[in-house]
């Protein structure tokens, strides 16, 4: 690979020289939109066939220097479609441009590059800032839900800052990484979790402002993907950041305010009704409920007359409060964009807050005409008061259990320690739980013409975070009551750096032949690092740092780190404006392969794309009901190497026995351990009817992951429990279809949005072996079905005669002995399909934006129903529904008869999955543009004010809190399970914003 | 030519070059807090680190720092909230479908005993197997001895867990399934992936017996605070008295006992709160730092039941019943010190005052258990080898205040044991050993009172059958 380098750089010495060409006569000339005369600056005006070129100044007017010898000038501007001028005699060379269709002319940014959307072969997804902006996000990815085909978003949950599950098209791997690669600007960013507190995961994405992006775009298919080799196979998001633009400065502030409280909750026996059913349970156990209850709670709470919420004892009222400025502008020689934005939050789970504060500078300045340097730099710094994760008892959402008759507060007023659950409203009172994060992100380059054409880049960018968590435990809480009071810090930083070289050609032969080529070479790696420490016996709560803890009982270290190397080619042919080829290849070099045998260090990773532009044919030129039809096929090959750095090692680690060290096994490897590979084809249709009236796509695509990096299950008799090697294969198809419509386009416009996606996957092959449930979950991995589909014992509702739960045993009847029941297919996590139904309106100043999400045909499990809907079996409160318990014989019902600690109908069974489709109103933002004549009065360019709502509402069948839920603390095996998961919250703002 | 351009051209050029070049050493990154399996053995110091691993491993909650020694307890009791030994009040699932005879074959911790027991043994063999790097020979055989009286140990746990109870005295024919006996250490891959199939009752017990003999003679007679030939004898008594070989138990005993270094301590209390006492003939070792758990695992968190001031201390999950504690003679210093009224997390429930710090040793042989297995056999035998019964029994009960019983019967020293070593899990195997009933009623050989294999593993291994009465 190095010779390819060599031969590159022998080229460039050759081609300095030759460049250095003579110029020599003054063109002049105006640029103007033909609509209404308007002066257009911005616009890029080159010569044909060289490498000279210039953009307009705000007046539209512009002046280039060219050679003798030039005939034509190119004159081109994103929305508007490309004109060439000849060059006359006058040295004048004005230029009328044409709005063109939007949707094909819009770029598109595929990782090293761009492409105007009419030539992409590929299947690329993007969303733009007006398509979110002022809408206010849990995570800038919250923008493309149900706006985009082929990428399915769950949000997991209402905690503040909470990580998203992104998957493109299906799931594409068992045990190594399933997100995507996220790029901002050129550079890969930390995107998972960095943290190790005992807390819902940290989530780094949560420190992007939304405000600063300028588009996002997601390259789904692999031959697309390819590009990024080794880390493509999940597909990559690609953020865009807003830029300056030649022409007067424009300022745009924004102001919100806003309120949210939880979208649902779900609801749970009284006083009188847990009193009831539980008296019930104690009788029908021969046990006396009074002796139970409070010898197990050790109070004596059953004679007293308490009736606690305590299901909405963990909620509260959040708010929303955002302030953004950003200014841009620039001339022909410098261009900048500057940001700043505070955000503060209060979640709608008590304790949960975040505040954000930071900006950006973006600047591109022209050193001469043939060299441009650029910096893109931003700096944030996210504060959060952070939510436990679902299986803590500190979980404010587990204060349902708890019993009604249970008090709040004690007699001193404090809240009540003596609950049979932890009441972890205590942890308010005496508790820290902070995380801080800083990220710097940001790249510096330069850009050399070296020829007409071909241009070199270099860029080198980092992404730097720090993590700080900070938690506290005081004397009354769970955690530091034992201990008299606790303490943990600990420090994470993580760096990320990439340097690319790359070298890109564009030329037009002879009017008909269009090239384009990429050539780069690119290095990068991550380093992480942690230190921690934990303390104990604190002399009171007012004590809360590390430095008065009287015992330090922890402290330990972790550093970990890899490199990538990546060779990259990318040819793109374009012939007659209707026959496109590409080409692309990353040979990609990664630290984590190669340890026994360096042949499995580099992977090489092609994609080949065609596109034929059926409307550019004489058969459809003069069509009127199509006016765009483009047909393109993407066969690609990426990698997947999202495994722990140091997989490919059998390693041995230190251990600690009171003083003494030892040591012990940690893995045990397998030597030709290499890339996971996925295998894509994609055939998709862009069409545009009816004068751009209906534009849109359609994808189908089958992809296939071989040699799949899975954790084989072996018997832990041999000393371990999983053995990491490539086996077996995994199919994901699907078909994605995306449509906008302009239903009117006069002075009342409307237009419409729908995307849909429907997907199958199914686990090919895993030599025989399975990745089983476990001891509350259902979702399994096994050759046949779909990855991670629900697998378990059948319930079959309560024994009708004498209220025993019953189950199906495996020839199908039903058996009140869960031993003998079989465990089955339960049903599958993954919807049928899913996308978004949005609808534009505006009229006048007015406008109206409506965008809908979907999810149907997928099922949720939730686990907690094996504590919280098991007919009394134990003192956890019970969901109302449990009060249609067996009584009496004949009784029809899916509730068996209550009984104590019997475990009637409480072993793990589909008796808690349900139907997890919905449809949720996802973003409304209704708003209104004050009339110019107003605005100018007060010396502004535009006002414009606005109601903005997240999760306005949702339809659905589920009764748990939400059924958009996946909580984090289990393996990325289990899909849809909700465990004790907070809901999303419902969010609305009023907002104000500015242009100057 | 604009020579300037050109030069600055071909030095940005040399330096990327340059940069390319070296990137092929980039992705050499080794990690910085492991090693690898190749060099992590080299010799007798590695060795010798290699065995601390084992004790740090059986440290861990699913083995002695907690599972192994609470686990038994909850499992012969009547139920729960017991009414008649000790209990669980806890709402960990997991404990209570032990405690309730409720199990599931994917309970948690009947996972993690499994998993970890036999990680421990193949940390074992691999001992055993890199022997070859120790040089003095004396140091190796010590290191062989220790290796083996760990792998019998854990495997001599799994089989009275896992499998039937011994039966039919020391002749009896056993061949009910015990458990996959590991004897060779695990390398490759295709040694991770086979399938041992269970081996029978008898053949285990063949095994373990073997392991502990050869131990306990190549074993040093002190080995600092890991365990020494004494404990490997100890734990042989142990095994023969589950056996019924009475005999065998009584000079295992002996032979512990008739060196004179062990001695119980004067008060029932200074075992508990002090370390490693004269009294312990092996201890786990903890500290603050490392411990088997203070927030949902480790001994001391569930047993604890206590405040101090605003901090409550521990979980009171592990809860002794009122009627447990008037079993014991009023004067029973045991019952006075080592069972109080809680006043933590669930106040005035009797809690066992045993375990009480997160950072305490862990006791797991004293000298008193080999005083009344030499007593009881003894007695069973009609013999007085060592010394008597009666002198043997009035070991424990003098320091804890009790009169001395001059004529014992075995059943009085099997009641004994109760009184002596409640709380850390003993009991549970005396019941199986003498064919009697929990304290539920539950016959020594019911279903209910043997561990289902693990669904995990059965899932893993296809060659495992399962216990009766679990889902085959």
């Amino acid at each position: 690979m190095r010779r390819i380098y060599h031969v590159l750089f022998l080229g460039l010495l050759f081609i300095f020289p030759l460049s250095l060409l003579a110029q020599n006569k003054m063109l002049t000339g105006k640029v103007t939109d033909v609509r209404d005369n308007t002066p257009l600056p911005g616009v890029t005006v080159k010569v044909k066939g060289a490498n000279l070129g210039t953009v307009t100044k705000a007046d539209g007017t512009y002046q280039l220097s060219v050679p003798a010898g030039a005939g034509t000038l190119i004159f081109s501007f994103i929305g508007y479609r490309e004109l060439e001028v000849p060059i006359g005699a006058s040295g004048t060379v004005d230029a009328v441009l044409t709005a063109g269709n939007k949707e094909l002319s819009e770029v598109v940014v595929i990782g090293y590059g761009t492409q105007v959307r009419k030539d992409v072969t590929g299947s690329v997804a993007k969303v733009s800032a007006k398509d979110f902006e002022n809408q206010p996000m849990p995570t800038f990815e919250t923008a493309l839900q149900g706006r985009t085909t082929g990428i399915y978003m769950n949000s997991g949950s209402g905690k503040l800052g909470q990580a998203p599950y992104v998957r493109i098209r299906g799931i594409s791997s068992v045990n190594a990484g399933q997100s995507p690669l996220y790029v901002v600007d050129g550079v890969p960013i930390v995107s998972g979790s960095l943290g190790s507190a005992d807390a819902e995961p940290d989530n780094p994405l949560a420190t992007i402002d939304p405000n600063e992006i300028e588009s996002i775009d997601v390259l789904k298919d692999a031959s697309t993907a390819a590009i990024y080799g080794a880390r493509g196979a999940n597909g990559v998001i690609l953020v865009t950041t807003k830029r300056g633009k030649i022409g007067k400065t424009r300022i745009s502030l924004n102001a919100s305010y806003g309120t949210s409280k939880a979208a649902h909750l779900q609801k749970f026996l009284n006083a009188a009704q847990y009193r009831e059913l539980f008296t019930e349970a104690a009788t029908n156990a021969g046990a006396n409920i009074k002796d139970e209850f409070n010898g197990n709670t050790g109070t004596t709470d059953w004679d007293k007359n308490y009736d606690t919420k305590w299901s909405e004892a963990g909620f509260q009222q959040g708010f929303y409060n955002e302030y953004s400025l950003g200014i841009s502008g620039g001339d022909n020689k410098t261009r900048f964009y500057l940001s700043g934005v505070y955000n503060k939050q209060k979640g709608i789970i008590v304790g949960n807050d975040q505040q954000r504060i930071g900006g950006r500078v973006n600047l591109e300045h022209s050193i001469t005409d043939r060299i441009r340097t650029g910096v893109n730099l931003n700096l944030m710094r996210t504060f959060t008061n952070r939510v436990p994760n679902d299986n803590a008892f500190d979980n404010p959402v587990q204060l349902n259990a708890l019993p009604p008759l249970q008090p709040l507060y004690d007699a001193q007023g404090r809240y009540n320690a003596a609950t049979i659950y932890y009441n972890n409203l205590i942890n308010l009172e005496s508790g820290v739980n902070t995380g801080l994060n800083y990220t710097g992100l940001g790249n510096v380059y330069f850009a050399f013409d070296l020829l007409p054409g071909l241009t070199f880049k270099t860029d080198y960018g980092f992404n730097f975070v720090s993590f700080e968590e900070e938690q506290f435990s005081g004397l009354r809480t769970q955690t530091g009551g034992s201990v008299h009071g606790s303490g943990y810090n600990n420090s994470v930083k993580s760096m990320n750096q990439i340097f690319s070289n790359t070298f890109t050609y564009t030329k037009k032969f002879a009017e008909k032949h269009d090239i384009t080529a990429l050539l780069g070479m690119i290095y990068d790696d991550n380093k992480l690092r942690n230190n921690d420490v934990t303390g104990q016996n604190f002399p009171n709560d007012k004590f809360q740092k590390i430095a008065n803890a009287a015992k330090i009982t922890g402290g330990t270290s972790f550093e970990t780190a890899n490199a990538n190397v990546s060779y990259i080619v990318r040819a793109n042919y374009k012939f007659m404006d209707k026959y496109l080829l590409q080409a692309n290849m990353n040979v990609n070099g990664s630290s984590r392969f190669g340890t026994f045998n360096k042949k499995y260090k580099y992977g090489v990773f092609p994609g080949v794309q065609a596109g034929w532009i059926l409307s550019e044919e004489n058969f459809l030129k003069n069509s009127e009901a199509i006016n765009f039809l483009k047909l393109r096929v993407g066969y690609g090959l990426t990698g997947n190497d999202r495994i722990g750095n140091f997989d490919s090692r059998s390693l041995y680690g230190s251990v600690s026995y009171a003083e003494a060290v030892g040591l012990v096994p940690v893995r045990l490897a397998v030597p030709d351990l290499r890339w996971e590979k996925l295998r894509e084809i994609n055939v998709g249709l862009d069409f545009g009817f009816l004068k751009d009236r209906i534009n849109g796509s359609v994808d189908v695509f089958s992809r296939k992951t071989l040699d799949m990096l899975l954790d084989v299950q072996v018997p832990a008799s041999n000393g371990y429990t999983t053995i990491r090697k490539n086996l077996g294969s995994m199919q994901n198809k699907g078909v994605e279809v995306g449509i906008n419509s302009k239903n009117f386009v006069g002075e009342f416009k409307w237009n419409t949005n729908l995307t849909l996606t429907f997907y199958k996957n199914k686990v090919l092959d895993m030599q025989g072996t399975s990745i089983n449930p476990g001891t509350r979950t259902l979702g399994r991995i096994a050759e046949g079905e779909p990855y991670g589909y629900f697998y378990g014992v059948k319930f079959a509702g309560a024994d009708p005669q004498n209220g025993d739960a019953l189950y199906y045993d495996a020839s199908g009847k039903t058996t009140n002995k869960y031993s003998q029941a079989a465990e089955q297919k339960l049903g599958s996590p993954h919807p049928d399909y899913y996308g978004g139904f949005g609808n534009t309106f505006s009229y006048k100043g007015f406008s109206l934006d409506v965008q809908t999400q979907f999810v149907v045909g997928n099922k949720v499990f939730n686990q907690a129903g094996m504590f919280q809907s098991v007919n009394a079996d134990y003192f956890d409160n019970q969901t109302i529904d449990q009060l249609n318990r067996w009584r009496k014989a004949g009784d029809i019902t899916r509730v068996p008869q209550a009984r104590l600690y019997d475990g009637n109908g409480t072993a793990k069974s589909d008796r808690w999955m349900q139907d997890g489709s919905f449809l949720r109103f996802k973003s409304v933002n209704l708003s209104y543009n004050l009339p110019r004549k107003w605005t100018r009065d007060m010396r502004m360019e535009s006002l414009r004010v606005y109601v903005a709502a997240s999760n306005l509402f949702t339809i659905t069948n589920y009764t748990g809190y939400d059924p958009e839920v996946n909580t984090s603390y289990l393996s990325s095996q289990q899909l849809g399970h909700d465990f004790y998961t907070p809901p999303q919250a419902r969010t609305i703002t009023f907002g104000l914003n500015v242009n100057f | 030519m604009n020579v300037k351009k050109y030069i600055t051209s071909i030095a940005a050029a040399a330096m990327i070059i340059g940069f390319a070049g070296s990137c092929g050493k980039q992705l050499d990154i080794k990690p910085r807090q492991n090693i690898d399996q190749d060099s992590a053995i080299r010799n007798a110091a590695d060795v010798d680190l290699m065995i601390t691993g084992i004790y740090s491993i059986m440290g861990g909650p699913g083995l002695y720092g907690t599972d192994l020694e609470m686990l038994p307890e909850l499992y012969v009791t009547d139920k729960n909230n017991s009414a008649a030994y000790c209990g669980w009040l806890g709402t960990f699932n997991d404990q209570r479908q032990i405690a309730n005879k409720t199990i599931v074959p994917a309970n948690g911790n009947i996972t993690r005993i499994w998993v970890q027991a036999y990680r421990a043994i193949n940390s074992a063999n691999i001992v055993l197997e890199s022997l070859d790097v120790v040089s003095d020979a004396n140091q190796k055989n010590a290191f062989r001895g220790e290796a083996l009286f760990l792998r019998g140990l854990l495997h001599f746990e799994l089989v009275r867990l896992y499998g039937k109870q011994w039966s039919g005295g020391p002749a009896g024919a056993n061949p009910q399934d015990g458990v996959p006996l590991e004897l060779k250490a695990v390398k490759s891959e295709d040694a991770a992936r086979q399938k041992l199939a269970r081996k029978s009752v008898s053949e285990v017990y063949a095994q373990v017996i073997k392991d502990l003999t050869d131990a306990a003679a190549a074993m040093p007679e002190s080995n600092g605070l890991r365990a020494n030939r004494y404990a490997a004898l100890a734990i042989l008594a142990r095994v023969y008295l589950q056996q019924g070989d009475y005999a065998k138990a009584r000079d295992a005993a002996n032979s512990v006992l008739s060196i004179n270094r062990y001695s119980p301590n004067p008060d029932v209390l200074t075992v508990f709160r002090s370390r490693n006492t004269l009294e312990s003939i092996w201890e786990l070792q903890q500290n603050d730092q490392n411990n088997a758990g203070n927030a949902n695992d480790g001994l001391a968190t569930f047993y604890d039941n206590i405040s101090n001031g605003d901090a409550i201390k521990g979980r009171a999950d592990f809860m002794v019943a009122d009627a447990f504690k008037a079993t014991f003679d009023a004067a029973d210093l045991r019952a006075q010190e080592l069972i109080y009224t809680g006043t933590g997390s669930r106040p005035g429930t009797l809690a066992c005052g045993k375990y009480t710090e997160f950072g305490q040793n862990i006791p797991l042989i004293r000298i008193t258990e080999m005083y009344l297995v030499r007593a009881e056999c003894n007695l069973r035998l009609g013999t007085s080898i060592g010394d008597t019964p009666a002198n043997d029994l009035d070991q424990s009960r003098h320091r804890a205040g009790l009169p001395r019983i001059n004529t014992p019967t075995a059943n009085d020293v099997v009641k004994e044991r109760v009184f002596e070593f409640f709380g850390e899990g003993l009991v549970l195997h005396d019941v199986k050993r003498l064919f009697g009933k929990t304290y539920g009623g539950l016959s020594w050989d019911d279903n209910k009172m043997i561990f289902p294999v693990p669904d995990r593993e059965r899932k893993a291994n296809s060659a495992l059958s399962q216990n009766p009465g679990y889902p085959q």
